[in-house]
């Protein structure tokens, strides 16, 4: 019973904090890269003129204003390399920004922190996290040597900030302004200037002065950035809320059984004379007893096991997002208590029904084990019912209700609604198989399926909690499957030309020209796609633009979704002046459509485009906005390229070489041919579910230990029956075997019923979930794999939990257990 | 004469690393830092020939410069109110050495703070600003033959050039406290020391260059946190620059600008050395009526009242100085006690009120105390 608890607690519990960990690291590095900014004055690629800052602060008395230039940067240090964001800013500008330099105050006097801080101002100073200055085998006053568009150059590790406060820091370089404009070659350019007003007749002025820069509201950049993210946190979340059913179960099935099995001993109470309430009242104690032992077991557990997801829910966002680095977990009072109250409260309704039957039953009855099974034989159909209710609102709540948060109440009612229906048809399919003839087996073949449907009482919590968590990992499965056939095929159709080339550091550096027309003279090619990119506003939502140009036999690489007009057709209209695509994920977040139009921020102020067409991507962050570079020309002044893809003759491998041959002079330039993309894109893939395959594990291992206990339980209380098949002359092996084929029976059952439940559940986790938390839409594959999979995991859990009990029973003296009687 | 001043800021600004110092050792540490830190910059070693308009903006090969205002007004309803308004600059190298074509890298830095005095208030309204002497946001440079001086939008630009020259002073702060007003020069300028050469300790490059201007008239706008107030009285500007400065046995700083309603102006400034004795480098000064300017012995300063600060610092706010070729008494007692300016760097300035020996007012000025 101990163990069932903790690990139905240790798994929520871990998901739980890990998750709530995540998410807290995420919103404080939100906090230190935009601090308590309001609004962004922001500009086309290359950022905005320094000069506006300085009549922000001269002329129009803005005071509220801080100046940012910002990109990436390659750090080299003795114990390795790594990409940093570099932010410079001007110390002067900041106390009230943002939140960074007051880590420093940490120690030593009120008044250090400033003073520390002014180390930046010497140029070529720059300051970076503890852990990262560790990890790169820095210490302070180390010369380092930092890459950052081509060029290599020597800077000073003036201080370290400590991250313990500022996990944001740990993935950041920071610097003054001028050094941080003299590395990104952005001298006489600011990144943006942030804001905080709350005054609209202060932002107008702004916008008025200085009409060749926009205003962007930096909550609702913020917001952005935390719905994308919310999306996956929101997916984490139901998967510990299927470890929460799963360990409800789990605590439910241990209760249960502990109750059951002493029902002799309860009665025998009765007969002595202990009045019902007191031996009800004496049940529920000794299992709320256990369940807080467990609880604070599974809790030191649960944290135990919370740093390791951690670090995986971190990597994921990491791969899929931005840099952010954790190492605290962080646990409320509110996660204790949430689970503290999931535990009692399974517990409470798992004893209840067994403390009152065991206290209400008349003395007699509680020693017979037939008036328990009738009983669970009678509640049966009221199961089923409830069951299909449940099920059928949850189809309701789908099918009404457009919102993330209902799609997931939706499908826990299903889960719970089908799991309802499980110890019926338990029932069923034991009266079934008990009705086959085995009888060329000899006792042990129509023994162990009859006397199965008579001990339905112990084994169905644990059938079913086993049956719902298969069908979690083959909803899961399913899942991710389909995605990764959607990724794979998206990739296939995008990646087009052999080789791209872009600048390693950031795609925002252009890439150099004498490179640019080297390609143009190269005569094996037969193909280019060059391509800019660039973050822009679009209706109020930070996006990514990228100006495409293609030429020779380069193909589109694109595929279009929405079939209202012919593929050509969209193709036709994007090339006109002012049309682009925008991709699903932008689509679905800006609720727009082919046909309509999209505002987009540009170097000339708000220009409304005409979205030509839908295509899909499964690229995480910002959604993309795909418009031909004569467009983008038409309304931004930049002229380079962040990337050039080509395509050389087919199948040669001299041309191959030749092409590589051709980039070499420009170190700072990465080339990676198609298969690279496709490789490193699946790999990305593989890692971010990486963590879904973890709790599927810890899923399946939490339904392993239900069935474990559950046949512990019954060997237990079985003993005198075992006995007395021994006593008839069943041999040791003969008895293994019964149970053996009674657990596997149960575990083809599990697995089969989780089926359907699966399919289900990766139904609605493809078409409704993952739509409306990523807006993408995938096709749905079912491969039989993990059907089989499913069933199998099922069946060896099953056998595995059988393996020990089988064991004692072999071992059992008939003898002694007869005696005991 | 604000040397300690100074001091300070060049302890905050430059000596970055050294975190664990309080003001008093600061003090301290920094005098034996002085010493070599002054090499590269240029130095007041010997009287120089002044030039203006020239000579009132920055003088960037030295280390530390600044433009120094304070004053005493009244408002229509008889409202006395004092203010300084200060523009720091400080070099953190000695010539401007620059590595990238970054417009923001510089080694010279401003630094101004301003506060309001309201009489019958038991607090001061202050605030201070850090700027770059890079991209326009602040300098101190003349445009079309006056001198400009701005940090961001606080301004001290001269509007009017010859030998009554006239400036517009004007900074606000966020919690309303705001100055706006016009300075017209009504006497000369006065050089300070000898011929504009300012010595302060045995070594004759421990100097600084030194003019004023001891009584303009002020009129314009003052603003507390809630109210205004139309304004006119009297300031006075002090315009110094220098390499290095105090030495080792020098602690603190009684600084007097006192304004007679007779039409005389006196100066004197106290050196504190570290055994609590006056230094021999102290000075004061006497301008008549017409603007002639006379040394005059060291006057002796008697407290008579110490008044101890929210922070936890005494300072001798009440007292008499005693003129020792005279012997009159000149008395002196603050507008209000709190004008401890409690900013980046924290020292007591204040307006004072003067009296004679019989109590009759006579005049008014402003008071600095440092090393406290």
């Amino acid at each position: 019973m101990f163990v069932g608890l903790t690990l139905g607690v240790a798994v929520v519990f871990s998901v739980d904090i890990a998750n709530q960990s995540a998410k807290r690291a995420f919103a404080l590095s939100l906090d230190s890269i935009t601090g308590r900014t309001t609004h962004q004055i922001v500009g086309g690629v290359s950022g905005i003129d320094e000069g506006i800052y300085t009549q922000l602060r001269t002329r129009l008395g803005v005071r509220q204003s801080a100046p940012v230039v910002e990109g990436t940067l390659t750090v080299q240090g003795p114990d390795g390399s790594e990409s940093l964001q570099l932010l410079g800013i001007d110390i002067f500008s900041e106390p009230m920004f943002r939140s960074q330099l007051s880590s420093l105050q940490d120690v030593g006097e009120p008044g250090d922190a400033t003073r520390e801080s002014l180390a930046l101002l010497e140029f070529g100073a720059v300051f970076t996290g503890n852990s990262t200055a560790a990890r790169l085998g820095l210490s302070i006053g180390d010369t380092v040597k930092v890459k950052a568009g081509g060029a290599t150059r020597a800077v000073k590790l003036a201080n370290v900030i400590d991250t313990t406060h500022q996990a944001a820091f740990d993935s950041m370089v920071m610097t003054d302004i001028a050094t941080a404009q003299w590395l990104l070659d952005m001298s006489g350019r600011l990144s943006r200037i942030d804001l905080i007003t709350d005054n609209p007749a202060q932002l107008e002025e702004i916008k008025n002065t200085f009409s060749e820069v926009s205003i962007a509201d930096a909550s609702r950049r913020n917001n952005a950035l935390v719905q994308m993210t919310g999306a996956f946190h929101t997916n984490l979340l139901a998967m510990s809320l299927l470890a929460l059913l799963v360990g409800a179960f789990l605590i439910y099935n241990t209760v249960t059984l502990s109750v059951l099995q002493r029902r002799m001993l309860f009665g025998q109470l009765r007969v002595a004379g202990v009045d019902r309430q007191a031996l009800a009242s004496a049940i529920v104690i000794e299992v709320l007893a256990f369940t807080l032992l467990g609880l604070v077991a599974g809790l030191l557990a649960g944290y135990a096991l919370g740093g390791v997801l951690l670090n995986l829910v971190t990597r994921t966002i990491n791969d899929l997002y931005f840099t952010l680095e954790v190492r605290q977990l962080n646990v409320s009072v509110f996660n204790v208590l949430k689970i503290t109250v999931m535990a009692v409260l399974a517990a409470l309704v798992a004893v209840a029904v067994p403390a009152m039957e065991a206290a209400n039953s008349p003395p007699v009855t509680l020693t017979q084990r037939s008036a328990l099974e009738s009983k669970t034989g009678r509640l049966l159909p009221w199961l089923a019912t409830g069951g299909c209710a449940l099920g059928v609102l949850g189809f309701l709540m789908l099918w009404l209700s457009a919102s993330l948060l209902m799609a997931f109440c939706a499908l826990f009612m299903i889960v719970i609604g089908y799991s309802l229906l499980i110890p019926g048809s338990l029932y069923w399919a034991a009266r079934l198989t008990g009705k086959m003839s085995f009888s060329g087996a000899g006792v042990t073949g129509n023994y162990p399926m009859r006397s199965l449907s008579a001990s339905l009482s112990r084994v169905a919590v644990a059938v079913t909690a086993l049956a719902v968590a298969v069908s979690a990992t083959a909803g899961v499965g399913i899942m991710i499957g389909s995605f990764r056939a959607s990724v794979a095929d998206w990739l296939d159709q995008t990646l087009q030309a052999d080789f791209y080339v872009r600048d390693s550091e950031s795609l925002d550096n252009a890439l150099p020209q004498e490179f640019v027309d080297a390609v143009d003279s190269l005569a094996i090619v037969t193909g280019k796609r060059l391509s800019r990119m660039f973050d822009v506003d679009a209706g109020g939502t930070p996006a990514r633009l990228l100006a495409l140009e293609l030429t020779g036999d380069m193909n589109r690489g694109l595929s279009l979704i929405g079939h209202h007009t012919s593929v050509d057709e969209q193709w036709t209209q994007w090339s006109a002046p002012d049309s682009l695509f925008i991709s699903e994920p932008l689509a679905w977040q800006l609720a727009l459509n082919a046909g309509e139009k999209l505002s987009i921020t540009t170097e000339n102020g708000v220009r409304d485009f005409h979205i030509a067409g839908v295509f899909t991507d499964y690229g995480a962050g910002r959604g993309l906005i795909i418009m031909p570079m004569a467009t983008m020309h038409l309304h931004w002044q930049d002229r380079g390229l962040s990337s050039i893809g080509v395509s050389l003759n087919a199948g040669s491998v001299d041309d191959a070489d030749r092409f590589r041959r051709l980039v070499k002079p420009w170190p700072q330039l990465l080339v990676r041919s198609d298969g690279d993309i496709r490789e490193l894109s699946m790999r990305i893939f593989d890692q971010t579910f990486a963590i879904t395959h973890i709790l599927r594990l810890l899923t399946a291992g939490v339904a392993f230990v239900g069935i474990l206990s559950a046949l512990l339980a019954l060997t237990l209380e079985r003993r005198h029956e075992f006995a007395v098949l021994r006593a008839l002359g069943l041999t040791p092996n003969e008895m293994r075997r019964v149970l053996l084929s009674q657990t596997a029976w149960m575990g083809l059952i599990a697995g089969l019923l989780a089926l359907p439940l699966g399919i289900l559940m990766s139904g609605i986790l493809v078409a409704v979930i993952n739509r409306r938390s990523f807006g993408w839409t995938m096709q749905y594959s079912v491969s039989t794999g993990v059907l089989w999979e499913s069933v199998a995991l099922a069946f060896i859990a099953a056998l595995l939990a059988a393996i020990y009990p089988a064991w004692r029973i072999g071992r059992m003296l008939p003898t002694q257990a007869l005696r005991q009687r | 004469m604000k040397r300690l001043i100074w001091a300070l800021i060049s302890i905050v600004l430059v000596s970055c690393g050294d975190s664990h110092v309080d003001n008093a050792t600061a003090v301290v540490s920094l005098h034996s830092e002085l010493g070599g830190d002054a090499t590269g910059y240029e130095r007041a070693c010997a009287p120089r020939q002044f030039s203006f308009p020239q000579d009132h903006q920055a003088h960037p090969e030295f280390r530390n410069e600044w433009w120094y205002v304070t004053g005493n007004l009244s408002s229509r309803d008889a409202v006395k109110l004092g203010f300084h308004a200060t523009f720091f600059r400080i070099a953190t190298q000695p010539y401007e050495e620059t590595i990238s074509n970054s417009a923001w890298e510089t080694s010279q830095f401003y630094m101004a703070h301003f506060a309001v005095t309201r009489q019958g208030d038991n607090q001061l309204y202050a605030d201070e600003r850090f700027a770059r002497a890079a991209v326009g946001l602040a300098g101190a440079e003349l445009k079309d033959g006056l001198a400009d001086v701005w940090l961001e939008d606080w301004k001290f630009t001269q509007t009017v050039a010859g030998s009554r020259p006239q400036w517009h002073l004007q900074l606000d702060a966020d919690n309303g406290a705001a100055i706006d007003l016009t300075l017209t020069a009504r006497k000369p300028r006065v050089l300070q020391g000898v011929d504009g050469y300012s010595r302060k300790s045995a070594d004759p490059c421990n100097a600084s260059y030194y003019y004023a201007y001891t009584r303009l008239h002020a009129e314009g706008e003052i603003s507390t946190a809630n109210d205004a107030y139309s304004v006119s009285g009297s300031a006075w500007l002090d315009r110094e620059w220098s390499s290095s400065a105090l030495a080792e046995n020098q602690v603190g700083w009684d600084w007097f600008a006192l304004q007679f309603d007779d039409g005389r102006e006196v100066m004197f400034y106290q050196l504190r050395e570290t055994d609590g004795s006056a230094s021999e480098f102290s000075s004061a000064v006497e301008i008549n009526q017409k603007g002639e300017r006379q040394v005059i012995p060291a006057p002796q300063l008697v407290i008579d009242r110490w008044w101890e600060s929210d922070s936890g610092a005494s300072y001798p706010v009440e007292g008499r100085l005693i003129r020792a070729d005279s012997n009159e008494i000149i008395k002196f007692s603050p507008l209000i006690d709190n004008q401890e300016l409690n900013l980046t760097v924290r020292y007591w300035e204040g307006a004072i009120e003067l009296f004679n020996e019989a109590g009759t007012a006579i005049g008014h000025g402003y008071l600095e105390l440092t090393g406290y």
